[in-house]
């Protein structure tokens, strides 16, 4: 329980520590969707321990409810490195910008819906609710990191195929949420698979989040702007290479079209 | 059961990488002197290595280009040639890894610092070369040069991480330090 409880004070001073540092330091005009995401963890980690403190019978509804809002803002900062690091190459930025906001508007969708759910739950709760809700909840998260890890992933090996720079900024924004959104999932999985309580999952997820946010703390503490691409040929043509064959086999779908219509 | 399963794998792989890449920023933020690569290129000559064009030996567009134009012969004329020149460039790049791993001892044996991290990086490095010469090696004998770019690039990322390793262990070293060293190459170089 000291643990638990001391993992929780450390993570909620880093946060404001990092909070404070970033909006003295103005950061939010330069890496303003990661801002945006550290406030939503902030204000959230505050409620809770408000909550925790002052009004315990109501902690575990805001505790989920708040879970599932900042898994959600967890998009956020991927969204940060995919702008930051594609910021030279305008049409695939825009391209990745809708794909992203479609995925984004479905699991916000999700979330609410489940979300919903479990303040419902929490108002009225019946005689064998509240576990159903806890493992919808469970199941979601880890599916979510999951989702987050790999697009991470995926950025990560764009930028190694693409030899694309990363600032100090950005590349501990990928690695701290890589790895944060990684070892979740793997802690989740295996306490789950060892058949431990994952309510015990607190712990694992306290500190792998107390990791993150050191390297966030020694990444982010000074700014440094992403460096612009000394050859982004590469990755210009290889997307100019596939629009070239989506266009051509429009034009072959087109004309077989019309050839059939016609004839 | 299997969902957790799927879960796990994926998680730990995705964290390995994370990991691994973490690793390498921190490997690479290693500054290597221009002087210092000088120097070491000055006493350790890397012929393979430093050949700059090597990439162009595992290209194969320009006979495939041939071949389309109906010159057979002539394409696996260049094939056969551009073989024979990739196994001389591949028996060059293990003479060099041989010496630059001499270098290494002497220079440990001179004063230089080592550390558990920079000796697990070198070995890891070591076999990766070691691994991927010998499979390159075979399948260009077996095969050709076909599909062959991508382990050349593999190949030669061990031999420049040890390089540099070397090039900045040697930037550390002192003045008395590197004339001992230069001294002790020379002889074993004058010896073998």
């Amino acid at each position: 329980m000291v643990i638990v409880y001391g993992l929780w004070l450390g993570q909620l001073t880093l946060e404001t520590l990092l909070f404070v540092h970033l909006l003295l330091n103005r950061f939010f005009t330069r890496h303003p969707y990661f801002f945006t995401y550290l406030t939503v963890v902030w204000v959230a980690s505050v409620v809770e321990w408000i909550i925790y403190h002052w009004v315990p019978a109501h902690y575990t509804g805001v505790y989920w409810v708040s879970e599932l809002l900042t898994v959600l803002a967890g998009f956020l900062v991927i969204w940060e490195i995919v702008r930051q690091t594609l910021l030279p190459f305008p049409a695939i930025r825009q391209l990745t910008s809708w794909s992203m906001l479609a995925l984004v508007l479905i699991i916000l969708l999700v979330n609410v819906a489940v979300a919903l759910m479990i303040l419902i739950a929490n108002v009225f709760p019946g005689p064998s609710g509240s576990g159903r809700w806890t493992d919808l909840v469970y199941g979601l998260e880890r599916w979510l990191y999951l989702l987050q890890a790999a697009l991470l992933a995926a950025i990560l090996l764009a930028v190694r195929r693409y030899s694309l720079p990363l600032g100090r900024n950005v590349a501990g924004l990928l690695l701290g949420f890589g790895l944060f959104a990684s070892l979740t999932v793997t802690s989740v999985a295996s306490l789950a698979l060892a058949h431990i309580d994952l309510t015990r999952w607190g712990h694992l997820y306290a500190a792998t989040y107390l990791v993150t946010l050191l390297v966030w703390c020694v990444t982010l503490w000074e700014y440094a702007p992403n460096p612009l691409p000394v050859r982004s040929d590469n990755l210009e043509q290889d997307y100019a290479r596939l629009n070239a064959a989506i266009t051509a086999a429009l034009v072959q779908v087109r004309t077989g079209l019309r050839k059939t219509v016609g004839g | 059961m299997l969902e957790l399963t799927i879960l796990l794998i994926a998680g730990l792989i995705l964290a390995a990488l994370f990991v691994s890449w973490a690793l390498n920023l921190s490997a690479g933020r290693l500054p290597v002197p221009p002087a210092q690569v000088g120097e070491l290129l000055h006493l350790v000559p890397l012929t393979g290595l430093s050949y700059e064009q090597a990439d162009q030996l595992f290209d194969a567009s320009d006979y495939r280009y041939l071949d389309r134009l109906r010159l057979h012969d002539v394409a696996h004329q260049l094939e056969r040639d551009r073989r024979q020149a990739a196994l001389l460039w591949l028996k060059l790049m293990r003479e060099d890894f041989g010496r630059l791993q001499k270098f290494r001892r002497l220079l440990t044996a001179c004063g230089a610092r080592t550390n558990a991290r920079g000796e697990g990086a070198l070995l890891l490095n070591s076999i990766s070369f070691r691994l991927l010469h010998r499979f390159l090696e075979v399948w260009i004998r077996l095969f050709g040069l076909y599909a062959t770019p991508r382990v050349y690039t593999a190949l030669v990322r061990p031999a420049r991480e040890v390089s540099s390793h070397v090039a900045c262990a040697l930037a550390r070293l002192s003045p008395s330090q590197l004339a001992e060293l230069e001294q002790r190459w020379t002889l074993r170089r004058s010896t073998t």
